[in-house]
């Protein structure tokens, strides 16, 4: 049985006329399955994206290693036991913590042996400097934030706040640059944790107080020495982190 | 069909066909690690086809690639990839849009799907915003990956995750595609899908297939660099390959172009002692 037979015959459409109608049905498909397969991006994304004005800087930024939810709670949890230490024995455990905390934070930001797309990401045309730098920021400052919270709960310690802030972004720069040098984000995080507790050995030493290097004579002893390895560090991250042939060379020779 | 190490160690004794081609061109390119030289004048010209690079461990291969793929600035010697020289910051920008790389080690992000994590390269890539979404789909699509699009990358086997770093790779639809050990982990299925992959790859691109599994050059690779001790000691195509094992027993091998590549090896490695 001829089951077309059955169907209507319309002669409203030609052959002709669906060739013309130039659809590409499977470029109409992809456009279906893309749709039905993506997700859409999280507020924090978008808003990153619009700010950035880079959709891949913005996707960079939610795949930093050191801001992935279980990383900001462990930091949050110890910032939060340094608080509560604080106001039990009045000794300024968070501000001793925070430059430490922030400088491991940042030196696994990006890099090889913390983002485990580094090596695929080297061969993009999106800056690995652009990626390094915005998320480092994020990090920092995300860190400055938990740090800040956890002062503030402290009975009498939110007037150290601006004590910790200098060493912390020169611990983490340090850390940083360390780390951009070495290609390894255990090389600078473990080296900002060593000249942070150094700094904190060697202030303690006159007078035997723990919160030497937090006060505010130390810090006009040592600022100059932060400012010096914050602005060295930085240097040294830019050049480094470039595409520039200078800094190729020096990669080799290290 | 070239077996060196004659007149000048590691420099293979003419390019072939494909002199001239804007695809690949090295120059006496040379690199060492400490006192390991992982590339030690490799002078290679490679045009659009599916090049396969085979050796042991050790032998460069992956340094190659790492070099091609602009990750790794060779300490001696020229190399320009697609018409452009890597060393210009610009032009390094151009290549590296028109690039498709799958490392050794694939790392990923575990709580990505599929296909945002393909759609994470094709932004980073810098294609047109409007259309990375369809681009991705069709990449997931040529790996066979359609009925994993939406699964998180920690819940896919060893094989899958291969399949999902060969799709952000071509996701662009590269003009230079580099692909290191793409079929580690792939089942038989999959592994002839590949090839078919490659092959259309290479119709269009220049394609760079580093491997341990010789038969894979056999079937889908044009021409084919064995590599030794950072330097290239045979070029030739399969067949050329394949002759030099035609007899049992020499060379060591199941296949005629296993023989083929153990028999080059005995050969370089004797000339060596």
């Amino acid at each position: 049985m001829d089951t077309n037979s059955h169907i209507p015959f319309d002669p409203g459409v030609t052959e002709e006329e669906m060739h013309s109608l130039d659809v590409d049905l499977d470029h109409v498909w992809l456009g279906v399955t893309a749709a039905l397969w993506s997700t859409s991006a999280s507020r924090i994304e978008r808003i990153a994206g619009s700010l950035l004005r880079s959709p891949a800087l913005a996707r960079a930024l939610v795949t930093t290693p050191s801001l992935i939810l279980s990383w900001i709670l462990a930091s949050a949890a110890v910032f939060l036991i340094g608080a509560v230490v604080a106001g039990a024995t009045e000794t300024p455990v968070v501000p001793l913590l925070a430059p430490a905390i922030a400088g491991v934070a940042v030196a696994f930001a990006y890099g090889a042996g913390a983002d485990p797309t580094y090596e695929i990401s080297r061969t993009m045309p999106t800056s690995a400097r652009m990626i390094l730098l915005l998320r480092v920021s994020v990090v920092f400052v995300t860190n400055a934030i938990l740090g800040s919270i956890a002062t503030l709960i402290v009975p009498g310690a939110a007037n150290v706040t601006l004590l910790w802030l200098l060493p912390m972004v020169a611990i983490s720069l340090l850390g940083l640059a360390v780390a951009v040098v070495f290609h390894s984000a255990t090389i600078g995080g473990g080296l900002a944790l060593a000249v942070w507790g150094a700094i904190i050995l060697a202030a303690q030493y006159p007078d035997e107080q723990l919160a030497a290097a937090v006060s505010q004579s130390a810090l006009q002893t040592l600022g100059p020495v932060y400012l010096l390895i914050t602005a060295l560090s930085l240097g040294v991250t830019l050049w480094m982190s470039g595409d520039g042939a200078k800094r190729r060379e020096l990669a080799g020779w290290l | 069909m070239v077996v060196t190490t004659a007149s000048r160690p590691g420099t293979i004794a003419a390019p072939g066909e494909r002199t001239g081609a804007t695809g690949v061109v090295l120059r006496d390119v040379r690199h060492a690690f400490g006192r390991h030289q992982a590339l030690d004048g490799i002078d290679l010209a490679a045009g659009t086809g599916v090049f396969g690079l085979l050796g042991p461990n050790g032998a460069g291969k992956t340094t190659l690639l790492r070099a091609l793929a602009t990750v790794l600035k060779p300490s001696h010697g020229s190399i320009r990839l697609l018409g452009r020289d890597p060393g210009n910051n610009d032009e390094m920008r151009q290549i590296r849009r028109r690039l498709g790389y799958l490392p050794q080690q694939f790392g990923y992000y575990p709580n990505f799907t599929v296909f945002e994590f393909i759609e994470y390269f094709a932004l980073l890539k810098e294609m047109p915003p409007g259309q990375v979404k369809a681009a991705v789909a069709l990449a997931i699509g040529r790996v066979g990956l359609e009925d994993r699009a939406r699964t998180r990358m920690k819940s896919l086997s060893g094989g899958m995750l291969r399949r999902v770093g060969i799709a952000q790779a071509i996701v662009n639809e590269p003009e230079l595609l580099l692909l290191d050990e793409p079929t580690v982990g792939l089942d038989p299925e999959q592994r002839v899908l590949f090839r078919g992959l490659l092959r259309e790859m290479g119709a269009r691109s220049t394609v760079f297939v580093c491997t341990h599994l010789v038969e894979d050059v056999a079937i889908a690779c044009n021409e084919v660099a064995i590599m030794e001790a950072g330097k290239i000691v045979f070029r030739g195509n399969p067949v050329d390959l394949t002759d030099l094992g035609a007899v049992p027993g020499e060379g060591g091998g199941d296949s005629a172009i296993e023989r083929g590549y153990g028999s080059v090896l005995t050969t370089v490695r004797g000339r060596n002692r």
